[in-house]
């Protein structure tokens, strides 16, 4: 939990005095990334309290989940196609579907906790 | 050595955060300068924009009638401003403060051997150039003024105290044709001085040149 913090303070305070911005063409496949990363970052927290995670599974999941999102997006400006809908969609539903299982087993190791107490 | 996953999310977390807010610093900038994203907003956003329009519209119109109203006063201004220009240089030639330039008429008075001329046919003549609209005189050269005076002392004319000679070249800058009438009018200076058996020369000069002041 403390890593979490630490990690959204420093991202905030990097993020915030960077001297750069996203160019604005970039600025909607920078989103489909991040949405793409969010769903990485979920996948592996899950992985993490099913104490399955994997590093490799997850760094590769987490580049090149991010890289194919903003490429499809791209690629869908380029054919007029809202093709960002579908990864929006699937990294949507996915993080919903991640966060409802991680919600099932903090629920449970917390029951279980109490009734071994 | 084996890192701990935990290591592993929270450094991609970071990452996240870190293009999250640059993402918002590039979306914040462009809402900014855009304005809104909805269609309601858009729509709200346009509405207003055309109500500040109007208004703006408007604005301009009134600003264009002040415009308008303004460049008459100044046209009335400097119209205004020119004739009074106009009326002060015509003053400062006729009192002789200001040099002239202009079609003019030189007369040449030349008196027989012994002949005195009076100081009064010199006055009669200056009162008749006058009146043909004279812009200025001059006599021997020397400019008749504000406050010039012609005074015969003998057998001597002098001009604010300036002794003049015969022949007498008297320079007039004005009306050509009307001062000419004036001078060749029936019992008028022409005639008068051929009675006296004066000769009188009239020229006209259409470059002539008196210049300020003389004697005041």
């Amino acid at each position: 939990m403390i890593l979490f913090i630490l990690a959204l303070t420093i991202g905030i305070v990097v993020g915030f005095y960077l001297p750069w911005q996203i160019p604005l063409i970039y600025s909607k496949y920078v989103s489909i990334a991040i949405v793409a990363a969010l769903d990485s970052l979920f996948g592996g927290l899950r992985a993490d309290l099913e104490n399955n995670f994997d590093n490799r599974v997850f760094i590769s999941g987490f580049i090149l989940n991010a890289i194919i999102a903003a490429f499809f997006a791209y690629l869908g400006d380029r054919l007029g196609l809202d093709l960002y809908l579908a990864a929006v969609v699937v990294f949507g539903v996915r993080i919903f579907q991640n966060l409802a299982i991680m919600r099932r087993l903090i629920l449970n190791n917390y029951l279980k906790n109490k009734e071994r107490k | 050595m084996k890192i701990k996953p935990g290591i592993w999310i929270a450094f991609s977390f970071l990452i996240i955060v870190v293009l999250l807010v640059l993402q918002f610093k590039t979306r914040e900038s462009l809402l900014r300068e855009v304005g809104p994203t909805s269609t309601r907003e858009a729509i709200t956003y346009l509405r207003t924009l055309n109500e500040k329009k109007e208004s703006l519209l408007k604005e301009i119109e009134k600003l264009d009638l002040r415009i308008l109203e303004l460049n008459e006063v100044s046209i009335q201004k400097e119209d205004f401003e020119k004739s009074l220009n106009q009326e002060i240089s015509k003053w400062e030639a006729l009192l002789g403060l200001k040099g002239i330039t202009g079609t003019g008429l030189v007369i040449t008075i030349i008196p027989q051997k012994n002949q005195i001329l009076s100081v009064e046919t010199f006055i009669d003549l200056v009162n008749d150039l006058w009146g043909g609209g004279a812009l200025a005189i001059s006599i021997n050269k020397s400019r008749l003024g504000w406050n010039s005076f012609l005074y015969q002392s003998g057998t001597q004319l002098s001009i604010s105290g300036r002794l003049i000679d015969s022949p007498y070249l008297i320079e007039v800058i004005g009306p050509v044709e009307v001062l000419e009438s004036v001078l060749k009018i029936p019992g008028g200076f022409e005639e008068k001085m051929l009675i006296q058996g004066v000769e009188l020369e009239m020229s006209v000069n259409n470059k002539l040149i008196i210049a300020a002041g003389g004697i005041q």
